[in-house]
């Protein structure tokens, strides 16, 4: 059915995926798992012919679909080849009913109006769509009135309704379900299961990503491990068990630990109480937690579980909610300036985008937000309200972080567009030096970096915090680093914090805290 | 949205208050309202379906206008009757105006989320493409077989053509009268085909199409739609029915302004659509109709209530564009709010 051989994917400097084979048979439920960052969604987006593949060069090896060699340029294609795929992210129309969602790009028509008004404009058989669709509900074990409108359903039946679009493609051979049941509850999910085992007695094979360990165990005929971009192991049915499949997400590791984790002060620098954030795609919700001066604090969870939401929330870029208390006093997360002047920075996790200004220079960016906030770097004049950058000051204190950082670059001079994600990164840790802030909050700290930049980036952090004694709240899905550098881990599920583990916890632990298992339920 | 629109409110609220300070007759407002429906009618439809397709306010319907145009001066230019000029009108009009729809369609899918501000830009420089043509590129380029309509220095067509031979071809047939107001029954019947023609077109297949395209650019890709296409296919649809609509209104008028006929369709279109409730992100036929009536009935009144509250005729005007702009301006602010609305409302459904 579907054979690939030899996948490799670069993102620029950065493996998603080397070479990655796998294949699967007609009617055959194969499961994919694998940690964060481990190259799920860049498979999927390979076979699913989605456009950013296409946009970022392509990608090395052979995609074999029904024994000939394909390669989708467009959702489109895949489509028409038969693949269908039920994404994270809802592609539901609110507005229009059930059975029209379920009916669209394969509406039937009424052929007599087809020969003279051709396959677009010809009338929709509205009768036999809602036949059709209630049909297939039934199919699924769905007990829903295909003329209800679609937003304003539950998201379990959204989640029902997208699937049974793709069950409703006429030459479906080939279904690639990403976390369909992240957002649905143990019953939900288990109905789903049965539909999905439905289809695939029809002969149709199923691809199947989760994060919940006990499903794939319990649902998929054959289970892939991916594990840093590469298979790290293939189980069958008999052979995988909650414990095995985790056994080779993990995979043998030496941890070297950068860094004694030390006694945390008892003083709270920072505490929130019910703090909620609305950040789109990654919701926080009634975090209770305090955060201690001078200790490093990491914060991981699955992606689109909110492990990104503290930093905008309480620099006021995203709407928050709940109660904040800085060094005994209340805050009001409402404006970054404010933050700012209260010795509170973020690194973003996207870095491009809101982190550095791409087109200035090395320079401009490390002291920008001091000179905008602080007045540090500062030339006065004799003229009140007028006063300069002090450009001497400015190059001293840039070439300064070049050398302390190991920044590699041509000169302050060159833009910042031009240079590695790794040095990209660097120079936004400068810039957030420069104002010396009392909290730093990181997020991704190492996301698109290659390996030897990790290392480096994780070692300023570090010494940063040595030497001029800030609190940081690091926030990263790459468990393995937050354990070497943190105090304390927090771990987050759907929004909300699940337990907080010391970094010498097994990692494990932290894999089943992640898909919300404790270690004691199974 | 099941958000109230306060628009067609304070539409009919200026309406009916300029309407009594005018002190005109009824049936005069009516027989002028009525003649504004068919005038402009089919230039609102027009901008039916690239607001549902996601496309914004499609201002380059005035490309369309254009076409019809060049298509009534060929015929004038050839000296065509009545039918064999309606003829050639519309093939021209029909032919130029999927042509050019498809370059602006092109055009629109490099300017993805900027296509508002783009058809503004591009009506404008097919307007000075037209002028070129007609004002500077006839009699030196082109030869004109009919010198009546030239210059008389040779160069250029005047600014006004004649089309007797068009008046009341159309607009006189199926003439119904009610004591004084009179009721063109076909062209009134035109028009509502034109807007059962938008509203099939929105049910059928390509009509769901341009919905979800319009719900957003990611969902139509993912479900396998091939945007770029799609989004072509509403530009010229839009274009194709501005062109007739604009064949309308100048037959209608039964004279061709040549350089000033097109002017402000865009800019009046839009905001008769918009004073009927619709905003730029969906709008039905309703709108288009309940629109048409408010903005228009407002339109007609206003300078004689200028004239009798204020003893002074050109407030009344400047009421106008002051209405017409200010309709559009505050659609754009209203409708950029409720979509941040939206979207946080799709942030909650994410993690449960």
């Amino acid at each position: 059915m579907l054979e690939l051989r030899n996948i490799s994917k670069t993102f620029g400097a950065f493996h998603a995926l080397k070479s990655v084979s796998l294949a699967i048979r007609p009617g055959e439920i194969h499961g994919l798992v694998g940690a964060n960052g481990s190259g799920k969604s860049t498979l999927l987006n390979i076979i699913s012919g989605q456009r950013i593949i296409h946009d970022t060069g392509g990608f090395r090896g052979e995609l074999l679909y029904e024994n000939e060699p394909r390669r989708f340029a467009s959702p489109g294609h895949a489509i028409g080849a038969g693949i269908g795929m039920v994404h994270q992210e809802f592609a539901l129309i609110p507005g229009l009913s059930v059975s029209e969602n379920i009916s669209l790009t394969g509406e039937k028509i009424i052929e007599f109006s087809r020969k003279f008004l051709g396959n677009d404009l010809a009338c929709i058989n509205r009768s036999a769509n809602k036949a059709n669709a209630s049909a297939i509900l039934r199919r699924m074990g769905i007990d829903l009135d295909p003329g209800l409108d679609t937003g304003n359903l539950s998201v379990s039946m959204k989640q029902f309704v997208e699937i049974a679009r793709e069950f409703n493609r006429d030459r479906l051979k080939l279904l690639l379900l990403d976390e369909p049941t992240a957002v649905l509850g143990t019953d939900d999910a288990a109905r789903l299961m049965d539909a999905v085992k439905g289809i695939a007695e029809h002969g149709t094979a199923v691809l199947y990503v989760s994060h919940r360990l006990e499903e794939i165990v319990s649902f998929c005929d054959r289970v892939t491990v991916l594990r840093n971009g590469e298979v790290a192991g293939s189980l069958d049915k008999k052979q995988n068990g909650i414990k095995a499949l985790s056994d080779l997400m993990v995979g043998e590791k030496v941890i070297k630990t950068n860094r004694t984790p030390m006694k945390a002060s008892e003083k709270p620098v920072i505490q929130f109480s019910s703090f909620s954030v609305e950040k789109p795609g990654d919701r926080l919700e009634s975090l209770d937690l305090a955060v201690f001066k001078g200790e490093i604090l990491g914060i991981t969870s699955l992606s689109g579980h909110g492990r990104t939401a503290i930093g905008p929330g309480i620099m006021g870029i995203c709407p928050s909610g709940g109660s904040v208390i800085l060094h005994g006093k209340a805050l009001h997360a409402n404006h970054p300036l404010k933050m700012i002047k209260k010795n509170i920075w973020m690194l973003p996790e996207d870095r491009r985008g809101e982190g550095l200004l791409a087109d200035h220079s090395i320079m401009e960016n490390m002291t920008f937000t001091a000179i905008q906030t602080q007045k540090k770097f500062i030339r006065k004049t004799p003229v009140p309200f007028i006063s300069f950058p002090d450009e001497k000051k400015c190059r001293a204190y840039a070439e300064s972080c070049i050398e302390a950082l190991d920044i590699n670059c041509r000169s302050v001079f060159q833009k910042v567009r031009e240079l590695s994600g790794g040095n990209q990164q660097k120079v936004c840790i400068a810039n957030a030096l420069s104002m010396t802030p009392d909290i730093l909050f990181v997020n991704d700290p190492t996301r698109g970096i290659d390996i030897a930049a990790k290392e480096s980036i994780l070692g300023l952090l570090v010494n940063a915090h040595a030497t001029h004694g800030m609190t940081l709240v690091i926030s990263s899905g790459e468990l393995e680093e937050l354990r070497r550098i943190c105090d304390r881990i927090v771990v987050l599920y759907r929004g909300r914090l699940f337990d907080v583990l010391s970094p010498d916890r097994n990692e494990k632990d932290f894999i089943l805290a992640c898909s919300g298992i404790r270690p004691g339920d199974s | 949205m099941p958000q109230f629109n306060w628009v067609p409110l304070v539409f009919a609220v200026f309406s009916a208050t300029a309407f009594y300070f005018s002190e005109m007759s009824a049936a005069f407002v009516t027989n002028e309202v009525i003649t504004r429906f068919i005038r402009d009618g089919v230039m609102v439809l027009a901008l039916i379906i690239p607001i549902n397709a996601g496309m914004g306010v499609n201002f380059s319907i005035i490309v369309g206008a254009l076409c019809a145009q060049v298509g009534l001066i060929l015929a004038v230019d050839y000296r065509l009757g009545a039918v064999s000029g309606l003829l050639l009108i519309s093939t021209v009009g029909i032919l130029l105006s999927i042509f050019s729809g498809v370059i602006i369609g092109i055009c629109l899918n490099r300017a993805k989320r900027r296509e508002m501000i783009t058809t503004i830009i591009i009506g404008f420089l097919a307007t000075s493409i037209y002028q070129l043509i007609f004002m500077v590129g006839y009699g030196t380029v082109i030869q004109p077989t009919n010198q009546e309509m030239m210059l008389s220095r040779g160069i250029g067509i005047r600014n006004m053509v004649d089309l007797e031979m068009f008046r009341n071809v159309i607009d006189t047939l199926w003439l119904f009268r009610i004591e004084s107001i009179e009721i063109p029954v076909l062209m009134i019947l035109c028009v509502f085909g034109f807007a059962l023609m938008i509203k099939y077109i929105m049910k059928t297949r390509l009509g769901k199409q341009f919905m979800v395209i319009g719900e957003s650019l990611e969902k139509a890709e993912a479900l396998g739609i091939h945007v770029g296409r799609v989004r072509i296919k509403a530009i010229v649809a839009s274009t194709l029915i501005a062109c007739l609509g604009h064949i309308f209104y100048i037959l209608n008028i039964g004279m061709l302004d040549v350089y000033t006929a097109q002017m402000n369709t865009d800019i009046f279109s839009c905001a008769a659509l918009l004073a009927g409730g619709a905003t730029v992100l969906k709008a039905d036929v309703r709108h288009a109709f309940l629109g048409i009536v408010l903005f228009h009935s407002l339109f007609i009144v206003s300078p004689q209530a200028g004239q009798n509250v204020f003893g002074n005729p050109a407030l009344g005007e400047y009421f106008r564009s002051f209405v017409a702009y200010g309709t559009i301006a505050f659609a754009l602010i209203i409708s950029s709010k409720n979509q941040e609305k939206l979207s946080i409302k799709e942030k909650t459904v994410k993690v449960t």
